[in-house]
């Protein structure tokens, strides 16, 4: 007994010394005195190369008003941004603690938003530090802001919504429900730029003024008055060598998300727009083949079976079976030329973001070791031919059951 | 551990009770004293030559069944005989009663008046013969205060050990069940029994619970607390190892399960060992609700208890050093509660846990009728004024209310405390470390557990030793008994 005695209290006395020590314990930090940010910007100033780091936190004023007015304080939160301009992100950091009387904590950043700019310059330095920053979390969603600074789309942002976080959670839904495979985080990034080619995808968002319409929607409050600019997303940047080099069309995203199984929603025009087909394609296949001559690589075939519903025809007219397979082969049409846009586009970025390198190497190991180093290069100028199948299912029409 | 003051306390040394004198009534009532309890009774033969006395204490004895059954037969054959005709009489059954027993020496006949028997001494033969015709003030047989069930057996136990015993074999009606007695207490003898069934308890485990009682070193053994300091193996731990019950039922259905029973003359409760970590999440409702919501209830009270214990902890660890470990939403909501609050939050949590002691133990000490006033008073006046006064923040009442929920989920109290000391134990280790502090302290916790036994049992058995087999038998899930070879349910 008298040994378990004094095992506890060596036990309490290792606790207590190792207490001290910050390099195993976390730093004690009362959570009432730290400075949350959901999310945060990075860029690089023009000419002087220094980074800049960029944090949404919630308006003292407004809120210490708040605090005292009423219990609902969060419906009228206003945020803003703070910007630090340094040699290194850590030194922005570090200069950001004597700001405020709250210590300044990355934990709580979901959302990272990358300047165009930046991201042009290299993304090594900003996740460099994102991988050794000890509060920062590897599920963080990562965004490219095109046309624009990280800065400045949070400047704007925190003016256009409420919560700008919210706002960029509601993207994120956006994309994955309408054209992407789900969000990249920043451990996504990290894989990605310590793979060999360093490329692959980064989603983009960008501001849209609503009277441009750019869009295939419009969207109209009547609360706001005069100009309104929006946050949308803009599908995908492409990254090459850690750097970014191009983004997605719409069309290009439809091929990208056709030949990498996601779900898709198209609308068919006919008739010089007086016919409008929304079509729901909920279920792709996609076979990748390769056409040899003796050992040499001739071509790439895309065989591609499309399986949907039809959402909505604008003159609600029965579309019995017959009928179906004009809009069938309308879709493969439609579908045929959005995969050959992203194959046109993988080829000129040289980027596999098609996974048709992949799918080489997968099916023909010995071959691609024999020419894995001249892939993209002769990829880059083979042709490539797309054979799309499109099944609508059964649909009902409005005046009339359809008979199988 | 924590009851560190018990180890130097040493049992004031009383001297054995050794009377040395002949058997004699005399000798008796000198040992007894000038009570005025002491019932003495002379009986004459005929010629007035030959005395035997009777004596007896007022209040244990059933005066009609000695007056009828015992002096009148005396005093009806006593004539023209002599005291050893009496004796031999006497001893040979003329006079009838069931419980009569041949005393050899002084010391049996005081500890058999004292137990409510009235020894008849024969002074010129130097013999005696006891009669056992108790009157014992016992209450009557009445509901378990503190185990009520829904569906099943309402009757307790009381005070008197043969009341017990007789509930017991009225349950259990079965041949094989024994029933072995002990007197225990070097100045207040007690009188104890260990009830087993022979063939289902493992003669080991009789062996070293025999052992142990022979081997109490106590002046008297009148409090449950003291039986169980003489019973632990593990004498300072925390953590019970006697398993109590104030309901018959309970205490049968363990028997049949091969534990070994202990009733002790003056206490309303049963003792059964050994009492292992699983038993004590067990509740008597347990088996008379269908298995799956036992099962669920069952595990709510395994996960009560990591709740109860870690809860407070946790909240330390992440609000001091892992905020990152917390929905953003949650963390800006505490941060915006602690608006004002003075303290840190292991202070805080500290300052409640003690209020929350606090209130437990006054209501626990006061009458019933204004315990309810204390519950109202620490409600308002912890509850919301300090709140108000930004004493303290809302979020840490919440933690201390739910983790003080939690605990009294755990059906036995003993245990239950046992939680609130390790959980001040984990508050203290999260204050200095964060989570690499409860990591610890949980460590050490599983350690002490799995390293203590209990009567030679493992006490964290079945889920270490044996393989990890019956695992899921009756912890922390009851599944039905067939699954298991068990015949009913």
């Amino acid at each position: 007994m008298i040994k378990r005695i004094y095992f506890f209290i060596y036990l309490v006395i290792f606790i207590v010394f190792l207490s001290w020590s910050e390099k195993i314990i976390p730093t004690r930090n009362e959570i009432s005195e730290l400075q949350l940010s959901r999310v945060a910007g990075f860029d690089v100033e023009e000419p002087s190369k220094k980074v800049q780091f960029s944090l949404v936190v919630d308006s003292e004023k407004e809120k210490s008003k708040n605090a005292s007015s009423d219990q609902n304080s969060n419906s009228g939160k206003k945020e803003n941004v703070i910007t630090v301009t340094s040699d290194t992100f850590a030194m922005c950091l570090q200069g950001l603690q004597g700001y405020r009387e709250k210590t300044f904590t990355t934990g709580h950043i979901k959302n990272i938003l990358i300047g165009e700019n930046a991201a042009k310059n290299g993304l090594v330095e900003e996740f460099d530090f994102a991988a050794r920053n000890y509060d920062l979390r590897f599920d963080t969603n990562v965004y490219v802001t095109k046309d624009t600074s990280a800065k400045d789309f949070l400047i704007t942002g925190t003016k256009e919504v409420s919560s700008l976080n919210a706002g960029i959670e509601n993207l994120s839904t956006t994309l994955r429900g309408a054209s992407a495979p789900g969000d990249y985080k920043v451990v996504d990034i990290l894989k990605m730029l310590t793979s060999e080619q360093k490329s692959g995808l980064i989603p983009a968002v960008e501001l849209v003024k609503e009277e441009e319409e750019k869009k295939e929607w419009r969207i109209e409050n009547s609360e706001e008055k005069g100009e309104s600019v929006r946050m949308e997303v803009a599908g995908y940047g492409i990254i090459k060598d850690a750097k970014l080099i191009s983004f997605f069309s719409e069309e290009e995203l439809h091929g990208y998300n056709t030949v990498n199984e996601n779900y898709i929603n198209l609308m068919l025009t006919l008739k010089n727009g007086e016919e409008k087909v929304g079509i729901d394609i909920s279920d792709i296949k996609v076979k990748k083949n390769f056409v040899f001559s003796k050992d040499k690589l001739e071509e790439v075939k895309l065989e591609i079976e499309l399986v949907g519903d039809i959402t909505e025809v604008s003159d609600g007219k029965n579309l019995l079976k017959e009928g179906l397979s004009f809009y069938e082969q309308k879709t493969s049409e439609m579908v045929t030329n959005y995969v050959l846009d992203a194959v046109k586009k993988s080829q000129e970025t040289d980027v596999d973001f098609l996974k048709i390198k992949q799918s080489f190497r997968m099916q023909h190991p010995y071959r691609y070791e024999k020419m894995k180093d001249d892939f993209e290069k002769e990829f880059s100028t083979l042709p490539v031919t797309v054979d799309v199948q499109t099944t609508i299912n059964k649909t009902y029409g409005m005046f009339s059951v359809v008979e199988e | 551990m924590f009851n560190l003051w018990q180890i130097d306390r040493k049992v004031k040394e009383l001297p054995q009770i050794t009377i040395k004198g002949k058997l004699t009534s005399d000798k008796a009532k000198e040992v007894l004293g000038d009570s005025n309890d002491v019932l003495v009774k002379d009986i004459y033969t005929g010629n007035k030559s030959v005395k035997i006395q009777a004596i007896g204490i007022d209040g244990l004895i059933d005066s009609d069944v000695i007056d009828n059954y015992v002096l009148r037969p005396f005093t009806n054959i006593a004539l023209n005989k002599t005291e050893k005709d009496l004796y031999e009489m006497c001893k040979n059954g003329v006079i009838y009663h069931i419980s009569q027993k041949e005393i050899k020496d002084i010391n049996e006949a005081v500890e058999n008046i004292l137990q409510g028997n009235t020894v008849v001494f024969f002074d010129h033969l130097e013999k005696a013969v006891s009669f056992d015709a108790k009157n014992l003030p016992a209450r009557s047989i009445t509901e378990p205060e503190n185990e009520s069930v829904l569906k099943g057996a309402k009757d307790a136990f009381i005070e008197s050990i043969r009341v017990n015993t007789g509930l017991v074999r009225k349950k259990l009606k079965t041949p094989m069940l024994r029933l072995e007695s002990f007197t225990v207490g070097k100045e207040a003898v007690t009188k104890l029994n260990i009830v087993y069934i022979e063939g289902v308890t493992d003669e080991d485990l009789l062996n070293k619970v025999r052992e142990k009682i022979k081997n109490i070193d106590m002046n008297d053994l009148i409090s449950a607390g003291k039986f169980e300091i003489c019973m632990k193996d593990y004498k300072y731990s925390l953590f019970p190892q006697l398993l109590f019950t104030e309901r018959v039922e309970k205490f049968c259905a363990n028997i049949c399960d091969g534990k070994v029973g202990v009733l002790i003359d003056g206490l309303p409760i049963a003792y059964l060992l050994p009492g292992v970590f699983s038993t004590y999440f067990q509740a008597p409702e347990d088996y008379s609700q269908n298995y799956v919501l036992s099962s669920g209830i069952r595990l709510l009270r395994y996960i009560c208890f990591i709740i109860t214990l870690v809860l407070p902890a946790l909240y330390i660890a992440i609000t001091m050093f892992h905020h990152e470990m917390m929905p953003t939403d949650l963390a800006i909501s505490i941060i915006e509660s602690k608006e004002g609050v003075p303290f840190d939050t292991a202070v805080e949590i500290v300052i409640m846990l003690v209020a929350f002691e606090l209130l437990l133990e006054a209501s626990l000490r006061l009458p019933k009728t204004i315990g309810s006033t204390i519950s109202i008073i620490g409600g308002l006046i912890v509850g919301e004024a300090a709140v108000n006064a930004k004493f303290i923040s809302p979020a840490v009442v919440v933690i201390i209310a739910f983790t003080g929920i939690t605990g009294f989920v755990i059906p036995n109290q003993e245990m239950s405390n046992a939680l609130r000391v390790c959980r001040i134990f984990l508050v203290i280790c999260a204050s200095l470390a964060g989570m690499f502090g409860i990591s610890f302290g949980l460590l050490f916790i599983l350690y002490y557990l799995c390293s203590i036994e209990v009567l030679g049992v493992p006490y964290m058995v079945p889920f270490v030793a044996n393989g990890g087999k019956n695992m899921l038998k009756d912890t922390i899930i009851r599944l039905p008994r067939d699954l298991f070879g068990g015949k009913d349910d």
